[in-house]
């Protein structure tokens, strides 16, 4: 198969409520598939595990609760890595300021940043005084490669 | 998410099917709190349906099966598919939750009925 451009981007703009979860999702995997045809299924639903994460949170501690505010997801390719960007405007958050459990022993709650931040091979957040704007930067392995994954790497502050 | 309530040799069959994320994991944590709270406190969570499981799923997941585990029973995993195993190793649970491969094997790991479980 051909590979598309060395760049380009497409973005959605979701209504903040939990049940568009799934549409996420399905545009991650949409957009892996096509833009990264033999990308390894784990990979895939890594980057779905860490965007539905990312907007459960928007959703629920951002935005307080399901609501009329939107979020956008902006889905970048570049030749060595996809990168997925969420904006908002819920209440400002600082992912590096954001506890993650230890693991073990199970806590009951609180997995989400952890899993982030195990998901994906960076992670940046912003603050431009209106919105937060949070990149998700996956580097993109092929399903022959044999580049440790995401997953595979030592906690790392998490 | 769609689901379905058995009883299996004893113990509390719940099968889920479709997403279990943070739009349907407060109906499956109130359904799971109710049966324990009437004594059912063996019970099996058969998920070979799951699709995809976030950490809310997760969360329920610890947070009944530890209360199961307070009433002197337990909650098992079943079935368990590679998308929703992929969660268990990003969160490193994967060293702290056994699965089991179908119910029957779940069953047969729970603990015996007593006076103090229902189940």
């Amino acid at each position: 198969m051909k590979e598309p451009e060395n760049s380009g981007s497409i973005s959605i703009r979701v209504p903040a409520r939990l049940k568009y979860l799934s549409l996420i999702c399905a545009f991650v995997e949409s957009f892996c598939k096509a833009l990264v045809s033999d990308m390894p299924d784990s990979d895939v639903r890594a980057l779905q595990l860490a965007l539905d994460e990312v907007c459960s949170n928007v959703i629920r501690h951002g935005y307080g609760g399901e609501c009329d505010s939107t979020l956008s997801i902006e889905a970048q390719y570049e030749e060595r890595s996809l990168c997925f960007v969420i904006t908002d405007q819920g209440k400002r958050f600082d992912i590096d300021k954001a506890e993650a459990p230890p693991i073990p022993p199970p806590r009951e709650s609180g997995y989400g940043i952890a899993i982030i931040r195990r998901a994906v091979d960076e992670v940046e957040h912003t603050w431009d005084g209106q919105n937060n704007i949070t990149r998700l930067t996956k580097y993109i392995r092929r399903t022959n490669d044999v580049a440790p994954t995401s997953g595979d790497k030592p906690d790392a502050g998490a | 998410m769609k689901h379905d309530i058995e009883e299996q040799a004893g113990a509390l069959v719940l099968r889920l099917q479709g997403r279990f994320d943070a739009a349907s994991a407060p109906e499956i944590k109130q359904l799971l709190k109710d049966q324990v709270g009437a004594g059912n406190t063996r019970i099996v969570l058969e998920i070979s349906g799951v699709d995809f499981m976030d950490s809310s799923g997760l969360s329920v997941i610890v947070t009944c099966q530890r209360l199961a585990q307070s009433r002197g029973g337990d909650l098992r995993i079943a079935g368990a598919a590679e998308s929703v195993k992929s969660i268990l190793e990003l969160t490193r649970l994967s060293r702290v939750f056994e699965l089991d491969s179908d119910v029957g094997e779940a069953i047969s790991r729970l603990p015996p009925k007593s006076r103090k479980s229902g189940r």
